[in-house]
C-alpha cells in the first residue's frame, strides 16, 4: 500500500512539477538576458488564463484556437510591458529598483482590471472529458491531460535549449546574458533580445497557465503564487540555466507532493518558500549557476 | 630600498572570473612612506587587485598582509579600521549630500554616529563633534573647497569632485592609500596639483599604491612602479628601470 | 462625521506604516516587501494578547515590537549582504511564510476566521473608546512617529543611511559597517510597522490573515513612492491622499466591488507615473547640510 501511495504522490509531483519546470523556464526566459525582475509575469499569466476562458467558455470557441489566441495575446502583453514599463526607464537612466517598483504597479493595475471585467468568482473551463477520465495503472492513477502536460513540458525545455543553442538570436540572448556591455560593443541587436526574451517568456507562462486553468480552475489570486515558484525554480536551478529551472521545478513539485504525505497540506506552500529561502542563504548560485560576488561593479 | 620589510606584502594572490584569471600568482611589497604606481594595459587586473586587498572581493588564493594582519578573509570597513583606505575610478561619492557630509562621514571615531546617537540630546558629545568639525574645515581649506563646503556633490565639477574624493580619503586618516585613477578626467593644470598634493602626503608619512594610466605623471612622482600584464605581474622597479624595460615597452606599444 | 474621524484615524495608522517603509526604502534604499509581514505581526500580537489573555494595550505593544524586533533581525542578518534584487526575493519569500503562519497556525490565529472584538487601548484608567478618542490616540502616535523618523533622518545616523542609499560600497571604504547598519534600520521600519499594526487591529477591531498579504505590502510601498521616497512628510500626505480616495468614492455610492478595484487601478498606476515623471513624489526629500563655519 505504502509504496503505491509514494509512487502516486511522486507521479503527481511529476506532473505538477513539469508545470513548475515550465514557469521557471518562462522566468529565465525573461531574467537572464535583461535582469528584470519581471513581477508582471503574473499579470501575463493571469490574463492568459482569462483569455482562454473568455474566448472558450464566454465566446464559444474551440479549445485549441482559444488556446492558441490566449498564448499569443500573453506574447504581446509581454512585449507591452517591456515597451511601457521597462523601456522609458531604462532610457531614464532608473536603476533596477524603480524597475521593480514599476512592476509592482503594473501588476496591481492589471490585476484589478481582472476584478472588474470577471469579478473574483472562481472560473473553470471546460474541456474534453475524454482527456480527464483516469487511466489505471496497477494501483496508479493519471489522466491523458497529465501526460499531456509532461509531454509539453518536456518539449518546451527541449526547444527552449535548441533555440538557446542554434539560432541566432538565441545565441544573442546568451552573449547579453553573460556580458551585456560588451554585447552592445559587438553590435547585438539588443533591442531585437528584449523583444524576443519577453514574447519568449510570456508564451511560455500561457501555456503553462492553460494548463493549470484547465487542470484546476482559475481565480484571480493564482499569479503572485506562480510567480513565486518561478523565482523560486529559477533560482535554485541557478539563474541563467534552463536546464536548471527545469529541474529545480520539477524538484519543487515532487517536493510539495511528498511533503504532504508527512506535513499537512497547507503548509505545501511555506515548505517550497522555505527552500527559496535557504538557498539564497546557502547557495545563491543554485544548482548550475556562476558565483555571485558582494559588490560588484 | 628596502625590499624585505613588512609594512605590506601580497603573496601569490590569484582571483578568477569564471574562466577568466584577473589576477595570477601575484606577489609584490609596498614599502612604508613610499609612492608605489601599478602599470599595465587595459583589463590587465589593477582594478581587480585594488579591489582584493580593499576587502571588497575575495581571493580564490594567496595572501595579503598588512602590517602583519591577514586581510584576506577580511570585510571592506575592517580593513579601513586597519588604517587603509581607497577611492574609486567612478569616484562614488554620495551625491545628493554636500561636500561636507562627504568628508564628514569619513572621519572615523564617531561615537554618535550610531543609532543610539540619534536621540541624544545636542549638548551631548558635544565637544568631540567640535573636534571633528575642525577637522572637516581643515581638509576643506587644504584642498582648497572651502568655498563650496555647502554644494551637493552632483553640482560639482569632474576636478572638484575629485578633490572631495581625496579630502574623504584624506579623513579616514588612513596611513596606507589607495589611489584607483587619481589623474582621470583632470586638465594638465589640475594635475600638477594631484602631483605636488600626493608627493606632499607621501612627505608627512603617508604610503601611497596607486593606478593610473598617464605614464608621465606615474614616472614622475614614484618611488617604485609594478607592471601588471593578463593578472601576471612581469616587471617591477624604479621608474627609470621599467621605462628602459624592453618588455614593458612592447607591451604598451602593442608591438 | 463619525466617518470622518474613522478616516482620519485609518490615514494616521497607514501614515505610520508608510514612514515605517520609508525609512528603510527611502533613506536606506533597502525595498522590502515584507512590511506586511512585520503589520501583522502588531495586529495579531496586539489582537491575541488583548482578546485571550487581558494585557494592556502598551505592553502588547511592546511584545508586538519585541517579536517584530527579534524576526527582523533574523531576515536582515540573513538577506541583508546579498546583491540588492536577491534581498527583495527573500523578503518576497518571507512574506508568503508569515503570511501562511497566520493563515493556518489556527490555534494561535484563528486562521481564517480571524479575532473579533479587539478593544481599544486603556491607559491609566482612560479607555480610548470611541472614534473621536481613538483618533486623537493614534494622531498622537503619528507625531510622536514623525518626531522620530524626524530625528533618525537628520542625525549624524541618518547621514549614513544616506550614503549607503548612494553608494554601499563607497560607504564600505570609508570605514562604515554597512550590514550593520542596513540591519539595525530594517529592525526599526519593522518595530514600527508592528506598532502600526496594533493600531489598526484595534482601530478596525476585526483582523484576519487576508489583510496581511503581499499586495498589502505592495500597497505601502506604493504609498511610499507617491508620496515621496525619503521624505516623512510625503508619506502622510501620501497615505492621506489614498486611504481617503476610496472612501470618498463610497460616499458617492459607488459599490465596493467597483470602489476597491479603482483604488487599486490608481494607486498602481499613480506608481508607474510617479516612477516615471516625478520619482521624487509629491514631497521630495531634503538633506540639510551639515556645514559649520
Amino acid at each position: 500500500m505504502e509504496f503505491w501511495l509514494f509512487l502516486q504522490l511522486l507521479i503527481n509531483g511529476i506532473i505538477v512539477g513539469s508545470l513548475y519546470a515550465l514557469l521557471g523556464i518562462s522566468f529565465t526566459a525573461i531574467f537572464a538576458p535583461t535582469k528584470i525582475f519581471h513581477f508582471m509575469h503574473a499579470s501575463v499569466y493571469v490574463f492568459s488564463g482569462y483569455f482562454l476562458y473568455q474566448f472558450a467558455m464566454g465566446w464559444g470557441w474551440p479549445l485549441p484556437l482559444s488556446i492558441l489566441i490566449a498564448v499569443l495575446l500573453a506574447g504581446i502583453m509581454g512585449v507591452l510591458a517591456e515597451q511601457i514599463i521597462y523601456s522609458p526607464l531604462r532610457r531614464m537612466g532608473a536603476g533596477s529598483m524603480e524597475m521593480l517598483l514599476s512592476s509592482f504597479g503594473g501588476y496591481v493595475v492589471l490585476q484589478n482590471l481582472i476584478l472588474l471585467i470577471w469579478k473574483s468568482d472562481p472560473r473553470t473551463v471546460k474541456i474534453p472529458e475524454v482527456l480527464k477520465n483516469g487511466i489505471p495503472v496497477g494501483l496508479l492513477t493519471f489522466t491523458p491531460l497529465d501526460i499531456l502536460i509532461i509531454i509539453t513540458s518536456g518539449i518546451a525545455l527541449l526547444g527552449v535549449v535548441l533555440f538557446m543553442r542554434h539560432t541566432k538570436i538565441g545565441k544573442a540572448m546568451r552573449a547579453v546574458e553573460n556580458d551585456p556591455m560588451g554585447a552592445t560593443i559587438i553590435g547585438i541587436p539588443t533591442q531585437r533580445v528584449r523583444f524576443v526574451s519577453f514574447f519568449l517568456g510570456s508564451i511560455l507562462v500561457a501555456v503553462a497557465a492553460a494548463f493549470i486553468v484547465i487542470d484546476k480552475g482559475l481565480e484571480p489570486t493564482i499569479g503572485v503564487n506562480a510567480v513565486l515558484v518561478a523565482t523560486v525554480a529559477m533560482i535554485v536551478g541557478g539563474v541563467g540555466s534552463y536546464s536548471g529551472a527545469a529541474l529545480a521545478g520539477l524538484m519543487i513539485g515532487i517536493a510539495e507532493n511528498l511533503g504532504i504525505w508527512q506535513i499537512p497540506s497547507e503548509w505545501k506552500n511555506t515548505i517550497t518558500f522555505c527552500v527559496l529561502v535557504l538557498f539564497i542563504l546557502f547557495r545563491p548560485r543554485g544548482f548550475f549557476g556562476h558565483r555571485m560576488t558582494r559588490y560588484e561593479g | 630600498m628596502n625590499r624585505d620589510n613588512n609594512y605590506f606584502r601580497v603573496e601569490g594572490l590569484s582571483k578568477a572570473f569564471g574562466g577568466l584569471q584577473a589576477v595570477e600568482n601575484a606577489t609584490f611589497q609596498v614599502e612604508k612612506g613610499k609612492l608605489t604606481s601599478l602599470i599595465g594595459p587595459n583589463g590587465a587586473g589593477k582594478t581587480t587587485m585594488f579591489d582584493l586587498i580593499s576587502g571588497f572581493l575575495a581571493a580564490d588564493e594567496g595572501r595579503i598582509l598588512f602590517k602583519s594582519q591577514e586581510l584576506v578573509q577580511r570585510k571592506p570597513h575592517e580593513i579601513v579600521s586597519l588604517g587603509m583606505a581607497r577611492t574609486f575610478q567612478h569616484l562614488g561619492l554620495f551625491n545628493q549630500l554636500s561636500v561636507w557630509d562627504n568628508i564628514f562621514l569619513a572621519l572615523p571615531g564617531k561615537r554618535r554616529e550610531c543609532l543610539w546617537g540619534v536621540f541624544l540630546p545636542r549638548w551631548f558629545l558635544r565637544h568631540e563633534e567640535r573636534i571633528l568639525e575642525e577637522r572637516t574645515r581643515e581638509i576643506l581649506s587644504f584642498l582648497g573647497l572651502g568655498e563650496k563646503a555647502g554644494e551637493r556633490v552632483a553640482n560639482l565639477s569632474w576636478g572638484d569632485q575629485k578633490l572631495v574624493s581625496i579630502g574623504r580619503l584624506l579623513a579616514t586618516d588612513g596611513e596606507f592609500l589607495l589611489l584607483d585613477e587619481p589623474a582621470s578626467g583632470l586638465s594638465d593644470e589640475q594635475i600638477e596639483h594631484l602631483k605636488s598634493l600626493l608627493r606632499g602626503l607621501v612627505s608627512k608619512g603617508k604610503t601611497i599604491l596607486l593606478i593610473d594610466h598617464n605614464m608621465e605623471a606615474v614616472m614622475d612622482i614614484s618611488d617604485w612602479v609594478i607592471v601588471l600584464n593578463f593578472g601576471k605581474i612581469i616587471a617591477e622597479g624604479k621608474p627609470g628601470e621599467i621605462l628602459a624595460n624592453e618588455e614593458v615597452v612592447r607591451i604598451y606599444l602593442g608591438v | 462625521m463619525i466617518y470622518l474621524i474613522y478616516v482620519i484615524s485609518l490615514i494616521a495608522v497607514y501614515g505610520i506604516l508608510t514612514i515605517s517603509l520609508n525609512l528603510a526604502v527611502g533613506y536606506t534604499g533597502i525595498l522590502s516587501l515584507a512590511q506586511a509581514a512585520f503589520m501583522g505581526i502588531g495586529a495579531y500580537s496586539a489582537a491575541i494578547l488583548l482578546t485571550q489573555y487581558g494585557f494592556n494595550f502598551f505592553s502588547t505593544l511592546l511584545v508586538g515590537m519585541a517579536i517584530a524586533g527579534l524576526v527582523s533581525w533574523g531576515l536582515a542578518w540573513a538577506t541583508l549582504r546579498l546583491k540588492g534584487d536577491y534581498y527583495v526575493i527573500a523578503s518576497f519569500g518571507f512574506q508568503i511564510i508569515i503570511y501562511n503562519i497566520f493563515l493556518n497556525w489556527i490555534d494561535l490565529t484563528r486562521g481564517p476566521f480571524g479575532i473579533r472584538h479587539i478593544p481599544p487601548p486603556q491607559a491609566f484608567g482612560f479607555s480610548f473608546l470611541g472614534p473621536q478618542r481613538y483618533a486623537l490616540f493614534t494622531v498622537a502616535c503619528l507625531v510622536v512617529c514623525l518626531w522620530v523618523a524626524r530625528r533618525l533622518g537628520e542625525s549624524p545616523y541618518g547621514k549614513v543611511l544616506r550614503a549607503i542609499r548612494e553608494d554601499e560600497a563607497a560607504a564600505a571604504s570609508i570605514g562604515k559597517n554597512v550590514s550593520q547598519y542596513k540591519i539595525s534600520i530594517f529592525m526599526v521600519a519593522a518595530m514600527l510597522a508592528s506598532v502600526g499594526g496594533a493600531l489598526y487591529a484595534s482601530l478596525i477591531t476585526y483582523i484576519d490573515p487576508f489583510t496581511f498579504t503581499i499586495h498589502e505590502s505592495i500597497f505601502i510601498l506604493a504609498l511610499v513612492i507617491i508620496g515621496g521616497s525619503g521624505n516623512v512628510y510625503g508619506s502622510v500626505v501620501g497615505a492621506a491622499v489614498l486611504i481617503s480616495l476610496p472612501e470618498m468614492l463610497r460616499f458617492l455610492d459607488v459599490p465596493t466591488t467597483v470602489a476597491s478595484p479603482i483604488r487599486e487601478i490608481l494607486y498602481g498606476a499613480l506608481m508607474i507615473i510617479f516612477l516615471r515623471l516625478r520619482p521624487k513624489g509629491l514631497l521630495p526629500e531634503r538633506i540639510t547640510s551639515g556645514v559649520r563655519r
